[in-house]
Parts: C-alpha cells; structure tokens; sequence
C-alpha cells in the first residue's frame, strides 16, 4: 500500500513539474496572403478543387541541381495550368462521375513547372517525370504554342504517361498484364530497341520495353494522345487478306519507281525485274507477318487496360481518348 | 529496503525539481523564425535601395557584359531592364518576375520566374557542323555572399569547377533605368577604335591614379570583352584581365581593379570635352588617350633578349595567318595579307631558329606553294634593335638592307613574293620612331598566352600582336 502511494506521489510530481508549457518562443510564421494574380488562379483552378499545389514559383528543392534548367516565363504559366485543365483534368470529369472521382483521387498532389528541358550535363534531355505518384514535373514550357503538334503531344505525352504512373502505383496493373511481356523486358538496355522491334515484343514504343510499368504507360498514354486511326495503323495486326494487300501495294509502288527510274513501261520492268519485285514483296510479306504476333499481344494489352478502366472507374477510354482528340484538333486548327 | 525506497524517492524529486528550472533556451528563437527572421533581413537589404541595384552580366565572353537594372520590392517582385543585345535578338524590355530568399546552409537568391538569367539559359548559338548547342551560363540561383547597403556580392549556387560566375550588385541611380542602347554600342567601339566617336587616332589609354602613384596602361579586347592593366608591383611588372561591363557612359570592371591595397577602381565615365575617362571611385584617377604606355620602367623594353647580361635566345613572330588576326589592326592585316602567301614576321635575337644566323635581323617568313608542295621560303632582312627608351623599340636597317636581302636570296622562289607590298611592309616596321611594345594577354580557352602588341608609334592604325616567348624575361601572367 505505502509502494502504491510513494508511485501516487511520484506521478503527481511528475505531472507537475512537466506541465508547466516549455517556453520554446516558437511562433509560427505568418502565412501571407499572396496578392499574385498567377497564385489566386492555382488557389481557385488546383488548390481548392485537387487539393493540389502548382510549383510555379522556383523552389530548388523539387528540381535536382545537376540539371541545367530554367524557371518557367510568368506569362506561360496560367495558359499551360489551362492546358491541363483542357486536355487533362476536364477529359475525365466529364466522362462521368466515375471520371470525376478517379481524376479528384489521382491528380497529383504536386504540378511542378519547368520553363526549361531538364539537361543533363552530358548533353541529354530528360522528359518530364513521376515521384512517388505524387507529383509530376512539366518540362519546356516556356515553349508553350497549343498549335505546335510536336510540343503539344509532348507535353500530353508527359502528363498522361505520367499520370498512369500514379494510377498503377495506387491501384495496381490490370490482372495478367505483367505475364504477356514478361519475358521481353529490357531493362536499361531500352535505348538500342527500334520500334519495329519494340512492337514485335508487343510494346508500343521502344521505353515501353523496360518493364511492365513503362510499358502500362506508354500503352494507355499513347493510346490517348494519338489519332485513332494513325493509332490503328500503327499498332493493329493485319489479316492474311490485308497482308496480301500492303504486298501488293508495296509492289506496284516499286515497279511505278524503276518505271519511273528508267523510263522504261511497267510491263517490261514486271517481266525484266520480276525477281526483284518478288524479293521485295516477300520481304515486305515477311516484316508485316513477324510484327502481327506483337500487335496481338499489344492488342490483348489494350483490351485489359480498357476493361481495367471500365470496370474499375467506370471510365471508358476510348471515349476519353475521343474527347482528348477533339480538343487536341481544335487546338491544332487555330495555327494560321 | 525503506531507506532504499525513499533514497529513490528523494534523488527523483530532485531530478523533477531541476526539470521545472527555468533554463534558458540555447536558441532565442525557433528554426522558422530564424529562417523567416534571415529571409526578411535579406529581402530589406535587396528592397532599401531606392533605385534598385545596378549589375553587368554576360553569361560568355563572347556577348557583350551590358548593364542590368533590378528594382527588388518586399512583396517579391522583382523588375528589371536589361540591355537589348542586338547579337542574340534579346529585346531585353522592362520585365517582372518574382523572387525569393531561400535559407539554407546559406543564404540564396532565387530568380523564381523566367528573367534575363533564363534568356541566356535557354540561348542556343550555331555549331562549326550546322547544328546549335547552348550557349551556357543563364544561372538564376544565387548565393549572397555578403550584401550591405553598398554593394551586394552574387555566387551562382549551380556553377561548378572553375568557371562560377559571379554579379556584384551596386545601388542603382534613377538615371541607370534609362541608358541610351545605341550609346552603349558606340562606348563598346570606342576602346577599339576611338576614332569612331572622336576625331583622333588612339588605341590604349593610359590609367593614373595620381592619389596612389598608381600607373597602368590598359587594353581592351572587344571579342572577349576583357581588359588588361599592366602595372608595377613593387620590382615586377603584371598584367591583369578585367571581364567588363559597357554601358552607355563609360565601362564598369566586373572584376575591379586593386589600385592599392583595399582600394578597389570599377567605374569610370567618358568625357568627351577632356577626351578622358574619369574614375568614379577615385577622385582625380583618370584613363588619357594615349598610345604610350603610361609605365616609366617597362621590363619588356629593358630585357628584351637579354637575362643575366647577355643575350638570349627569344623570338617574337608575327603570325598573319592566326586566331589573332583579329585583335589586328585592319590597316595592318590587309598590308600583311597582300604580301603573297605571308605566314610570319620573325623578330630574332640570337635565335636558333633563324636561319640566317644572324644575332638581329627581321624574318620574312613565307608559305608558298612549289609544285604543288607548301615550301617555307625565309628572307632575312639585319636589322639593329634600339631600346629608344623606355617606351619604344625601334627597328633600324641600312637603306639597302631590304634589296641586298632579297637580291642576294639564294632560294629562286622569294620571286614569287610580292616584292613592293613586302618593301612598303618593311617601311613601317622600320619607321624612326619605332614600336610601342605592349605586354598583354590573351586566351585560347582557359590556356593564357603572353603576347606583345606593337603599335606604331608614327601612326596607330598600325598595330599587330606579336608571340611573345618571354618566358625569361617577363615572367609569368597573373
């Protein structure tokens, strides 16, 4: 009993003598309203609604220091945010109410700007990025021109690539994505995968070939930035019937050249160089009938990606990819 | 056991005792309010000149250093005029951007928004193989080194290895918003050709800075945009290179000009009345237009071709087929360039190398195509070298020294040089009032050479850069 009261007593002194507010002069500073015009539009267009912060001002921390790089042009940051919201964020939200959500839940925490390429010392350039599905940097904006093509579907290129980053990182690949490629894989050594050989191995694109992640991203992002038909030409396999067509246009075009070359007429050049047309047309039989395996496989891809999107957020991709074009081109339509 | 127990007791409440005392915090304040303290102390600094801070930047030597003006204000922003550079298409108008005080392990400047730093980042020049690469430079991240209400000194925070580029803030006047762009175009040329703003022929300037006894000479290369003084220090001579800022008024040194120990010269302002530049820092300095070098004692003039009381084995070649072409006068590299297929002028002095032997003697030196194979042809012209004074050489030769050289020159193809424009050249490096010699510096990349610059003495407009293997005789460049 005496113990019980010594460990009272004791935890009363405790208690005093440890509740008195330790003087530690810690205020915390002022949060200054900004009077900036560029931060009320972040505060209303990202903060509020994503809850997402826009680095549009400098901040050496989110940028490393080896990169040689400059901080976006004042006048290029509201129309790039716009850009995001146009051919980005709104895509989804008017998808549906699944859209909605999965762009409120996905869009990441951090948009960092870049007026610059980030240049590596070396003399490389890297693409924008993805960290920790939380943020993701844009790059060369101080380039910003909706009407240029390249710089445009770049910058779409970055941000959907990117964003799918962030989507598989909080929600997984589609069951059975991994195993279709699983063999092909190329790690680091990407870098020397031609497209032809990328699409072989049912990639869309040669970075697509490092893992199952890039290659997830590059499916989806590509799959929304491009033109539905140029997506189709390049990535759909061909039937025998359709072979046998691109043989013998493939054909028709050479013997029109050597006609042309020589100026002899296209029944002497079928009947002299009958050979060489035949070689050609095996050939071109022979590329387009070893690529068909790797377009299913891209095939196959898609259909999960577009099944995974459906069912899980009730997004339909290719009319998100629709909604995405029809901006894009209308955007393209304004160059003079 | 119960004493034990209340032992315990005791030695706990002392313990809890002590722990109610008041200590005093090692730290009067917290992390935050120190940063925020230091961040605000910053943005007071860079915001308390009332016309904002003049700076000169140039992210390569190859552009122009020109006067930038920032007005930096407590709520951030910053604005700036930057000088329009007609070289890279930079319009260089009034501009806002904003920055920042980011405290770290010191204390930086951030250009938050695009600026005149980032121009020069993204700036992309022509490559020798058609592409374009960077130009480089365009930091925009700072570290204060120090700031004061006079001067705020800049250390790019990204810069690595021995090119960090460095910007010196100065209290900006109100009329440093307005400088005249043309006007500092005509200042750029007037170093290399005063002739352009004033009727008279001068190509270096004498700086004295009679307060000091300071005396120096100076040039200034227009493609690299650096200057050089060269001036006594105590028992030797040195020279010392100055990147330079133009403005519409004068120059500013970014890398100042130590006049005496502390005592540092960076402005100096044009006039046109006493054909001088006056020092700003130093009352009574000035730059006079001279072709003289102001320096009484000139080691090169005193030694040259001699160490120890005798001669020695130096050389000065003009090569008019080099890199330093351009740092020529016109009117000498034209005359250089009509002498058919001229490479060198050699100025022996007991060389090994000239052929004729001759302990002083003048060198035409020729390439010349024979049959299709390059040939070096030499013609040896004897000359006597008089140190005139301390200022000037003077190359004397008898009357028939050119003719006897050529006409008795053994090897047949000297016909095939261009007889009269080598005499007419000849003429002027034999003019009776000689040679001012002038020490100087010029750099292939980062690799310095010594050079001399020999500027006619009759008539300035001739004047050419001349190697100058001087390594026992001047001694090293600063």
């Amino acid at each position: 009993m005496k113990k019980l009261i010594y460990f009272l007593i004791l935890g009363i002194l405790f208690t005093i003598s440890c509740n008195e507010s330790e003087d530690l002069n810690y205020e915390k500073p002022e949060v200054k309203a900004s009077t900036d015009t560029i931060q009320h539009f972040v505060d209303s267009a990202f903060i509020d609604k994503y809850g997402t912060n826009v680095i549009w001002k400098w901040m050496g921390k989110y940028i490393d220091i080896n990169y040689i790089v400059s901080p976006p042009t004042r006048e290029v940051i509201i129309p790039a945010l716009k850009m995001t919201q146009d051919l980005w964020i709104e895509p989804y939200e008017i998808m549906s109410e699944g859209g909605k959500k999965f762009i409120h839940k996905n869009f990441p925490i951090e948009l960092v700007l870049v007026g610059s390429e980030l240049r590596n010392p070396n003399g490389t350039v890297t693409l924008g990025f993805a960290e920790g599905g939380v943020r993701i940097t844009l790059t060369e904006l101080d380039q910003l021109d909706l009407t240029n093509e390249k710089w445009l579907n770049k910058q779409l290129h970055t941000a959907h690539h990117e964003f799918t980053h962030i989507v598989h990182q909080n929600d997984g690949l589609p069951n059975g994505y991994k195993a279709l490629s699983s063999a092909n894989y190329t790690g680091n050594s990407w870098t020397t995968i031609s497209q032809a050989t990328a699409i072989t191995i049912g990639c869309v694109t040669p970075y697509g070939t490092t893992n199952e992640f890039e290659d997830f991203c590059e499916l989806v992002s590509q799959f929304l930035i491009s033109d539905k038909d140029k997506f189709k030409t390049a990535y759909s396999p061909l039937s025998a019937i359709e072979i046998t067509q691109v043989v013998k246009d493939s054909t028709d075009a050479l013997e029109k050249r050597l006609a042309l070359q020589t100026g002899r007429p296209i029944e002497k050049i079928r009947s002299d160089s009958s050979k060489r047309i035949l070689e050609w047309g095996n050939r071109v039989s022979k590329v387009y009938t070893e690529i068909n395996p790797g377009k299913e496989i891209i095939q196959t891809k898609l259909n999960l990606a577009k099944n995974y999107y459906q069912t899980k957020f009730d997004i339909n991709l290719e009319t998100l990819r629709d909604t995405i074009q029809a901006r894009v081109n209308y955007n393209l339509g304004k160059k003079k | 056991m119960k004493k034990i127990n209340r032992y315990m007791l005791f030695l706990l409440l002392l313990g809890l005792m002590a722990c109610k005392d008041d200590i005093e915090p090692i730290f009067e304040e917290s992390y935050e309010q120190f940063i925020s303290v230091k961040a605000d102390s910053t943005k007071a600094i860079l915001a308390s000149s009332e016309y904002g801070w003049l700076c000169y930047y140039s992210s390569t030597p190859s552009l122009m250093a020109a006067p930038i003006a920032m007005k930096f204000n407590i709520d951030g922003t910053v604005k700036i005029k930057a000088y329009a550079n007609p070289k890279t298409g930079f319009q260089g108008n009034l501009t806002t951007s904003t920055y920042g005080i980011d405290v770290q392990q010191t204390v930086n400047l951030v250009f938050e928004s695009a600026s005149i730093f980032s121009y020069y980042n993204n700036l992309l020049v022509s490559t020798s193989n058609g592409g374009t690469t960077l130009l480089g430079g365009g930091e925009f991240q700072f570290i204060i080194e120090s700031a004061s209400e006079n001067m705020i000194k800049l250390r790019s925070l990204t810069d690595k290895g021995n090119t960090i580029t460095k910007i010196n803030l100065f209290p900006a006047r109100e009329s440093d918003w307005k400088f005249n762009e043309a006007e500092i175009v005509k200042m750029d040329s007037l170093y290399v050709n005063a002739s352009e703003i004033m009727a008279t022929k001068g190509y270096f300037r004498n700086l004295t800075v009679p307060t000091y006894n300071f005396k120096s000479y100076m040039t200034y290369f227009r493609e690299t945009k650096a200057m050089y003084f060269t001036y006594s220090v105590g028992d030797s001579v040195v020279t010392t290179r100055h990147r330079v800022g133009v403005n519409d008024k004068g120059f500013h040194l970014i890398d100042p000009l130590e006049v005496s120990k502390g005592k540092y010269a960076y402005d100096f302002i044009f006039n046109l009345g006493t054909r001088e530049f006056r020092s700003v820092d130093f009352n009574g300095a000035k730059i006079s237009q001279s072709n003289a070098p102001a320096l009484e004692y000139f080691k090169f003039v005193n030694d040259w071709g001699q160490a120890n009381d005798s001669l020695q084995d130096s050389r000065m070649d003009y090569p008019v087929k080099n890199a330093y072409i351009n740092y020529n006068s016109p009117k000498f590299g034209s005359l250089a360039s009509s002498i058919a297929d001229l490479q060198h002028i050699n100025f022996y002095v007991n060389n090994k190398l000239n052929t004729s032997r001759s302990t002083e003697a003048i060198n035409f030196q020729y390439n010349i195509a024979v049959k299709g194979v390059r040939q070096t042809i030499n013609v040896d012209i004897p000359i006597k070298l008089i140190r005139n004074n301390s200022q000037t050489l003077i190359f004397q030769a008898e009357s028939n020294a050119f003719d006897n050289a050529f006409d008795n020159h053994k090897n047949p193809n000297a016909k095939s040089i261009n007889k009269e424009q080598a005499r007419e050249m000849f003429k002027i490096l034999t003019n009776s009032k000689g040679f001012y010699p002038v020490e100087s510096t010029l750099y292939s990349g980062d690799k310095p050479f010594a050079t001399v610059m020999m500027v006619s003495a009759e008539d300035s407009d001739y004047r050419f850069i001349t190697e100058f293997f001087i390594h026992n005789t001047i001694g090293p460049i600063k």
